[in-house]
């Protein structure tokens, strides 16, 4: 059995956090071992330093230092023999693909880990013990043997179940991957060829454009419009223009670098390969998370310490009852079978099985509300998280543009932003909106995608940029369709949007018949108004004073604050010089460009999710903490933060507070501030200990502007202060996080697929708030779980008694083994499996996460409830049962003490019993089997009262009611099938099992209400005196 | 004060005024008061001795009570001795429960006839010498190997002493049941018919020299009926015992045998048996077999079984339901 775990150490095992097989330990082999440490420094190494920033200059250089660099000809490319030689230097452009781990070693995991261990335990000493028996030719019974066979079965078809669920879904998972040869164009030798990606080198000159992936790492050496959609990298959903010039000392920022597997979304460029494969960023990270250790979920923490528990229990029965063997006068041999058969008894055959198909249950319960899990335990672990930290793009937000707020007339009016977008209430009668509506609708480059007309207008898809999509959608949507308002207004000219104007023109024919045109302009608001010299008050036009300027600084700054990206419009009414038929210039502008009137603003964000302040907030209450980490400006970030309720309303961070009193951060009492907003760059320059403080301090936390390494160090500080962590995330950048995190959530839908292979889970939806309910499904499947044990472990005891009584008294056995495995594997089982459909006692999204520490899934008190308390009641009811059906055969207790040794006696035919009959030993074995199936059945009875009491542990069944259809089913089918084992004719032959008088099934009976008073009133107590001793001593 | 591990319990005798129970809890020490008194005495046994009286409440809710002031600093010491305190008061009820569900059940349970007897439908045989694995091996020159047996016999043979039957048993008419029913009233105790040890002719022992042959080679087995109360074994016809080789050669090397009584006959008076404390003194008929001529040194296999009307000898399973199998050998140099 493993009981600890080498952290650090990377091997394929434990890339999966399912306890694997224990390394062979093999003491000779020191040399190997030696090595093997070294190796493990070096791969420790590796990854501190694929932790940190990634270093390179070639963005620095000049065109001429990396022509010479690279030794290349910036306009002819590299000679194809050159290209060869590099190729076959460096190997072909690709990632290295993670370590799969092979079928057959998922399948050993499967078998061999956790929990099975110790029902592999149990199978080789019950072939041990029968090998012993028919070595020394001890009596030869077989039941030792048909134990090991069931236990081996038992966790063989366990196993192979368990290997099929999470088959099943990396099946899923593989269906995401889409397997697209990928092309580039390179120029060789001055010529342009197509070659397959894998082939691109280190120097080449290549050439991307609209539409391309980005075949390797390029620095950029001519751009016509480029953008590129860095979001697999940085989560970062918005284009970004490419351009040769350096621009940013980071890497990750500057503009004049493309990144390989990102996008080109428009714009054609060339440039020089300065990296592939593995030592591409992407590479990098991508390495980053294979070679991250992982550790134990929680649940396999919690199995492990609940086989110690088993295990402990079960040498201490056994070693004690050996030595009571021996001194009871019992050979030495005799002796060993017992304790082996007491240790095989103790372990809960039917366990491994119920534990997995409950949390399979859960899984598939989690997959309706698109939580996918791909890991069987971590199931649980979702429920034991205490941080989520959470991306904000996709998680948090809608990932779409959508216009905010609009300012005109002096005024500000909110837009609606929910994802159905259905009414807009703002002043739709004022003729300064006609007039913005038209600006923003005609001076917009963006276009909906044909044949979508019966899709609503916020779904449908578009052309063009985010932010022109977002007022095209909003435009469409509250004032009229833009394709009308185009064809009457027919664009004439147009000078585009750029960032060094930051403004967008475009002249247009105006509608009425006067022939003349019309200028609209929009851009920043700061360059807008620049160019203006009046503005419109509905509708009506008045000069630009000095009020008017303050009013829009104000609203410019007040929808800035917000996170939003504010764009101003205005107009121009050219006059009639410039009628139809005027060849507008854009290059030499030959059209008025100043005294532009001013119309409003209109700002945009990309909004909150719906569902997902009122998740944050059960999150809250759940007392767990939700930190946000994104790639976004601070601002942006923490607007969307106070949007979602991550930072809490009246709650200030130390910047809100300086600026409302007017003091110095210093000034302000650490203590007080609750909420922080860390800029990336100065997590960068903290220690590890300054980030643990902040993370302990502060209860909300948003990181802004972080790279991908960053979300890693984040992660690892959390679960530095012993939290469970989920962390959730769709780009690569966010796969070492991921992996790292104890549960790493991934979108379904915009996720990449490196991350969704690095995650535990996948959300569907891509919402966060179906984290929130797979937090509510984890927590209850682990109070779920505690019952079921506590339900399944307690017929352990009325299944070990007999045999021990058996030693001691030498009454004939009571409970065969046969009967103890229908028990276990056949009654048991659909109970136990139905405390999983059981509802929460309490609502467990208002309390605090479980303490991994000291909320044990078994614990002592679980134990000595089910093993103290009912267990023994349950025993007692089986042996009275067997007593009975004794004593009305004819032998009554006080002759059955010491009688085992002529019973077991098969030359003895003639037993008397306590009237002067006489029994052949077939005679009494049929009454033997006959008490066995009575204490079988007493058993099933006590298990009714038994699975009662588990549904809850704190509340009374009457406050908890019976609304578990399963858990009656249960009771029926464990009912139905003991008695069909009874009476089925051929029983007898098949199981040694006989039929029952009627009478025999009413022994139970009133042990079985005892156990119900008896648990009623232990809760009663515990209900009403909180936090007393015996909810200390008892409560599970 | 002595102290004694933590987890036992002692009678004290410190406190004088009346026995009592006491808990020793490292350093504290809780003494319990006995029934009549009804107070829990603490002992705290730091520095200057001091007692402490605790009330015991009455009724449940004071007893939940009880819980939750031990809570306080002053039991906070005690807990280990507690959870122990609560076993022993669980189990103790527990105890008494089982035992009050024993005794009714007892009460229940007739003295003279079990209440069920259909695994008993058919009467087991047996022979004697009961030997380990039932196979009588007799070395006709090693007195030892049989002696035991002889011993065994003769024991076994002693209640059948004509003298001990005639003072006991009555006479009965042989051919017919010999029923006692209790006709409303208890016919207490039941009379036994005489089975007289005369009766086993050859094989009676009495007066014998050849130690019931085995001394010479021809050894007596013994066959008996298991008793099973008011059963009539026979349905009112005649029975007997009849022995075979199990094979074919077994029955070669089996030879020629003697039965006592004559053709293994046994009288239907013996029957029904009216259990042992009711029918004290019964006596089981018994068949003797005498093995004339068993081919020496050779392992025989014999069968015996039952012929009557109600009892079948074809059981598959149980292979001694009106039957026995026995192993003979007699090794001769």
């Amino acid at each position: 059995m493993e009981f600890g775990k080498t952290r650090g150490r990377v091997t394929p095992q434990e890339l999966n956090p399912s306890s694997g097989p224990k390394p062979k330990r093999v003491p000779k082999m020191v040399g190997r071992r030696k090595k093997e440490k070294v190796k493990r420094k070096k791969n420790k190494a590796n990854i501190e330093e694929l932790k940190k920033e990634v270093v390179m200059d070639d963005h620095k250089l000049t065109l001429e230092e990396l022509s010479r660099r690279y030794s290349v000809d910036l306009t002819k490319g590299l000679r194809p023999e050159k290209a060869q030689e590099i190729l076959d230097r460096d190997g072909p452009n690709t990632l290295t693909p993670p370590p799969t781990t092979p079928e057959w070693v998922k399948f050993c995991k499967q078998l061999f880990g956790g929990f099975s261990i110790l029902l592999w335990t149990g199978a080789i000493l019950c072939f041990v013990a029968y090998g012993i028996q028919t070595y020394f030719n001890e009596e030869p019974t077989k039941d030792n043997l048909y134990l090991g066979i069931v236990l081996a079965v038992v966790v063989f078809i366990t196993g192979c179940f368990s290997y099929y669920q999470e088959a099943k879904s990396s099946k899923i998972m593989e269906s995401f991957r889409s397997m697209v040869p990928q092309q580039a164009l390179v120029i060789r030798g001055g010529e342009k060829m197509q070659i397959n990606v894998q082939n691109v080198v280190v120097g080449d000159l290549v050439e991307v454009k609209g539409g391309d992936r980005i075949p390797a790492d390029i620095r950029l050496i001519s751009a016509q419009g480029c953008k590129v959609d860095n979001s697999s990298l940085t989560g970062e959903s918005e284009p970004q223009s490419r351009f040769p010039h350096f621009t940013h000392e980071n890497l990750l920022e500057t503009r004049n670098i493309c990144f390989f597997s990102t996008n080109c979304v428009e714009g054609t460029a060339r440039g020089i390969v300065i990296a592939t494969g593995d030592s591409t960023v992407m590479g990098r990270i991508a390495s980053l998370t294979s070679g991250l250790a992982v550790g134990q979920t929680p649940i396999a923490t919690e199995i492990k310490h609940f086989i110690h528990i088993i295990t402990m229990v079960a040498v201490f029965l056994g070693v004690s009852f050996f030595g009571l063997s021996l001194m009871l006068g019992y050979s030495w041999l005799k002796a060993v079978i017992f304790l082996i058969g007491i240790i095989v008894a103790n372990v809960p055959e039917g366990l491994l099985v119920t534990v997995t198909v409950c949390l399979t249950l859960t899984a598939k319960r989690m997959a309706k509300k698109n939580c996918l899990v791909k890991n069987l335990e971590a199931v649980e672990t979702l429920g034991s998280t205490s941080i989520i930290c959470s991306d904000k793009t996709g998680t948090l937000t809608q990932n779409r543009m959508t216009v905010a707020h609009l300012w005109f007339d002096k005024t500000t009016y909110e837009a609606n932003t929910s994802e159905e977008q259905t009414v807009n209430t703002f002043a739709k009668d004022s003729d300064t909106w006609f007039i913005l509506a038209r600006i923003a609708g005609l001076c917009n480059r963006a276009d909906f995608k044909p044949d979508q007309e019966t899709l609503p207008i916020a779904k449908r898809a578009t052309t063009g940029d985010a932010s022109e999509s977002a007022l095209l959608k909003f435009i469409e949507q509250s004032y009229s369709s833009v394709k009308e308002m185009r064809e009457k207004s027919p664009k004439v000219a147009e000078i585009p949007f750029n960032s060094t104007n930051k403004y967008q023109i475009s002249i247009h024919l105006r509608e009425d018949s006067s022939q003349t045109h019309v200028l609209l302009m929009k851009g920043a608001p700061e360059r807008i108004l620049a160019f203006c010299s009046s503005y419109l008050l509905n509708g009506q036009e008045y000069s630009m004073d000095e009020e008017m300027k303050e009013a829009f600084q104000n609203a410019y700054l007040e929808l800035g604050g917000l996170g939003e990206r504010v764009l101003g419009f205005c107009f121009l009414n050219l006059p009639n010089t410039f009628s139809k038929g005027f060849k507008f210039n854009t290059d030499e502008v030959n059209f008025p460009m100043e005294n532009f009137c001013f119309v409003g603003l209109i700002s945009m964000i990309d909004p909150p999710r719906p569902a997902v302040p009122e998740a944050v907030c059960k999150c809250r209450s759940a007392g767990i903490k939700v930190i946000m980490v994104t790639g976004d400006h601070p601002i942006t970030a923490k607007a969307i933060a106070k949007g979602v309720g991550i930072i809490s309303e009246g709650t200030e961070t130390a910047e809100d507070t300086t600026a409302q009193l007017k003091v110095h951060v210093r000034q302000i009492d650490s203590r007080d501030v609750k909420a922080i907003v860390v800029h990336g760059s100065d997590l960068k320059d903290m220690s590890s200990v300054q980030l643990d403080e902040i993370l302990r301090n502060y209860t909300e936390i948003v990181f802004a502007r972080t790279s991908p390494q960053q979300k890693l160090i984040i992660v690892e500080g959390c679960q530095r202060q012993g939290n469970v962590v989920a962390a959730t995330g769709d780009g690569v950048n966010d796969s070492p996080a991921l992996k790292k995190a104890d549960i790493g959530i991934a979108m379904g839908v915009t996720g990449s697929d490196v991350s969704k292979q690095a995650a535990d889970m996948i959300l569907l939806d891509d919402n966060f708030a179906s984290i929130v309910t797979g937090v509510e499904e984890g927590r209850l499947i682990f109070d779920n779980l505690k019952k079921s044990i506590a339900y399944t472990l307690t017929s352990n005891i009325p299944e070990i008694t007999p045999f021990l009584l058996f030693i001691i008294l030498g009454i004939p056995l009571p409970l065969g083994t046969i009967t103890i495995l229908c028990i276990d594997l056949g009654t048991d089982m659909v109970p136990a499996i139905s405390l999983a459909y059981e509802s929460a006692e309490s609502d467990i999204m208002k309390r605090a996460p479980r303490d991994p520490k000291n909320d044990k899934l078994v614990n002592y008190r679980l134990i000595g409830m089910a093993y103290g308390q009912i267990g023994m009641i349950q025993a007692l009811a089986g042996f009275f049962t067997y007593f009975v059906i004794l004593a009305e055969n004819g032998f009554k207790p006080a002759d059955l003490l010491g009688i085992r040794h002529d019973w077991e006696n098969s030359y003895v035919n003639d037993l008397e019993d306590s009237y002067g009959q006489q029994w052949t030993f077939e005679q009494r074995k049929i009454l033997e089997f006959t008490c066995q199936t009575g204490f079988f059945v007493s058993i099933v009875i006590v298990q009714w009262a038994d699975l009662i009491i588990c549904k809850t542990r704190r509340n009374s069944v009457f406050q908890q009611g019976m609304k578990n259809k399963i858990l009656i089913f249960g009771i029926l089918e464990e009912t139905f099938l003991a008695a069909f084992l009874c009476y089925t004719p051929g029983m007898d032959m098949a199981l040694r099992m006989y039929p029952l008088k009627i009478f025999w099934w009413l022994c139970a009976i009133p042990y079985s209400i005892l156990i119900f008073i008896y648990d009623e009133v232990r809760k009663f107590a515990i209900r009403n005196h909180p936090g007393g001793w015996l909810e200390r001593e008892t409560y599970y | 004060m002595q102290r004694l591990g933590p987890s036992l319990w002692t009678w004290d005798s410190s406190w004088q005024q009346a026995p009592a129970t006491s808990l020793p809890l490292g350093v504290q020490k809780i003494l319990l008061g006995s029934a009549f008194t009804s107070k829990i005495k603490v002992v705290l046994n730091q520095g200057p001795k001091k007692e402490i009286l605790v009330l015991l409440p009455l009724g449940v809710s004071s007893l939940l009570n009880l819980w939750v002031q031990l809570q306080g600093c002053l039991f906070l010491g005690t807990f280990p001795a507690f959870i122990l305190l609560f076993y022993l008061v669980f189990y103790g009820f527990l105890t008494a429960m089982f035992t009050l569900t024993m005794w009714v059940m007892l009460q229940t349970v007739s003295d003279h006839t079990p209440k069920y007897q259909d695994r008993l439908a058919t009467p087991g045989l047996m022979i004697r010498p009961k030997t380990e694995n039932l196979d009588v091996i007799v070395n006709v020159s090693d007195t030892e190997s049989w002696d035991q047996h002889v011993q065994k016999l003769n024991k076994f043979l002693e209640p059948y002493n004509d003298s001990i039957q005639a003072q006991k048993n009555d006479v009965c008419r042989p051919g017919r049941y010999y029923e006692q029913p209790d006709n409303g009233v208890l016919n207490y105790p039941k009379r036994a018919c005489q089975f007289n040890r005369t009766q086993l002719g050859d094989c009676s022992g009495i007066g014998d020299p050849t130690h019931y042959g085995y001394s010479t080679g021809q050894p007596c087995v013994f066959i008996k009926m298991n008793r099973v109360i008011n059963f009539y074994a026979g349905a009112n016809q005649s029975m007997n015992v009849t022995c075979v080789g199990k094979r074919d050669e077994d029955a070669e090397n089996l030879g020629s045998f003697v039965m006592f009584p004559a053709n293994g006959n046994i009288d239907l008076m013996y029957f029904p048996y009216y259990g042992k404390k009711f029918h004290v003194n019964y006596t089981q008929p018994l068949v003797a077999v005498k093995f004339l001529n068993v081919t020496p040194n050779v392992e025989v296999n014999v069968e015996c079984r039952i012929n009557a009307a109600n009892i079948a000898t074809d059981d598959e399973r149980d292979k001694f339901a009106g039957r026995v199998a026995f192993k003979l050998r007699i090794n001769k140099t």
